[in-house]
């Protein structure tokens, strides 16, 4: 008398399994496709980044080496920033921060310093500091650049682009 | 002789299986396919897009060198920068990189955004040679299909004059219909050198070699 063998096809269970094993597997598929798309949204919030980073420290050159240094002095009242000047006499030290990139005013009237609607999202700050090395007349003022923004994403994760730059100068 | 007593061992599928698993197999792969397609149309479509900006930056780099070399030349019709109502041209002397003599010589260069093409006129033509470069020697495009806007501003900020410059780059993908700006201020290096010094007069034609002529010393 025969007794039943054991089956040699899959069962239902064994395959409904499998394609269980097999959707789990390309997951991370569809990440990596995800990641790519979004890197290329990070790229054009980099480029956009750079420009804003940019465009502070050309405000900073422009004001120059002597002109931070009266800043320094008098606080920086007179300066037209984006920001109000925040100035640390003792530790030779000055900054401002926007915690979002908005339009203000320049020194002529109807020529204010506007931004395109995407760059609302950005924060950026600047800190220079004057630094001088032992026995020299000779100072310089580092000049920083930091721009923010959080990716649309969960997580929500932070990115930042960070430019600096050097001033020499000798301070009164 | 059949076997007898309980059923033989199954060797083989039965119709009710196979038609079960080609049914489950059939959604993956319907699914996985749908989704491999979104997903590479998507990261072609960036990187479509991803080129656009780095166009767009491209050019961007070129104005901020060109205005980084800005200087006015006092007394000229044309010796100072200027920009139309709309915004979509700019005009200025900038500083030639070869001196000629003991003074500095100066072109013009013309930036102009014409829908989606930017051209950049060197007065007389300097040479000026850009990756993919095309279009005539002296009006090279800049670059064209990339933008949905350029615009140029000009604003002065603690005394001192800026150039704002500003390129969309268009949304391929479609989805949004958005435009990608990229954006930044630039002020000339030599101007902004010159107001720093405390001696610093306004500069007129006698101290450059223009294009217009002026050659020798006045």
């Amino acid at each position: 008398m025969l007794r039943t063998a054991r089956p040699a096809g899959f069962s239902l269970v064994e395959v409904v399994l499998a394609v269980f094993l097999v959707g789990l597997a390309v997951i991370p598929i569809f990440t990596t496709l995800g990641q790519a798309s979004r890197g290329t949204v990070d790229l054009e919030n980099e480029a956009l980044a750079v420009g804003l980073a940019t465009e502070a420290l050309e405000w900073v050159k422009g004001v120059g080496f002597a002109g931070w240094s009266q800043a320094l002095e008098d606080g920086g009242r007179a300066m037209k920033l984006p920001a109000a000047l925040q100035a640390d006499r003792s530790g030779g030290r000055l900054s401002w921060s926007e915690p979002r990139v908005v339009a203000f005013k320049s020194d002529e009237p109807g020529t204010d310093v506007d931004y395109p609607e995407s760059s609302i999202p950005f924060a950026r700050e600047v800190v220079m500091t004057f630094v001088r090395a032992p026995g020299s007349e000779v100072q310089a003022l580092h000049a920083v650049a930091t721009v923010r923004w959080k990716l649309n994403v969960r997580g929500n994760p932070e990115r930042r682009v960070a430019m600096e730059l050097m001033l020499h100068g000798v301070r009164p | 002789m059949r076997p007898t007593g309980r059923r033989a061992a199954r060797t083989a599928f039965t119709v009710a299986e196979i038609v079960v698993v080609v049914a489950l197999v059939s959604v993956v792969v319907a699914l996985l396919y749908r989704f491999l397609l979104s997903g590479s149309r998507s990261v072609s479509l960036g990187a479509e897009e991803l080129e656009g900006v780095r166009r767009a930056n491209l050019a961007l780099e070129r104005i901020k060198r060109d205005l980084r070399s800005l200087c006015d030349v006092v007394g000229v019709t044309g010796g100072t920068s200027e920009i139309d109502s709309t915004g979509h041209t700019l005009t200025f002397q900038r500083f030639s990189s070869e001196p000629s003599g003991n003074k500095p010589a100066a072109f013009k260069v013309v930036y102009k955004a014409e829908k989606v093409r930017v051209t950049r006129a060197g007065e007389p033509a300097d040479g000026v040679r850009l990756r993919g470069y095309y279009g005539d020697a002296t009006t090279p495009v800049l670059d064209e299909d990339c933008f949905t806007e350029v615009r140029f501003k000009k604003y002065r900020l603690n005394g001192l004059s800026y150039y704002q410059v500003r390129m969309g780059v268009p949304d391929v993908t479609g989805k949004s219909g958005k435009t990608h700006w990229l954006q930044t201020s630039v002020g000339s290096r030599y101007y902004h050198t010159f107001t720093q010094d405390p001696n610093w007069l306004a500069l007129d034609e006698s101290h450059y070699e223009t294009a217009r002529g002026g050659r020798g010393i006045r």
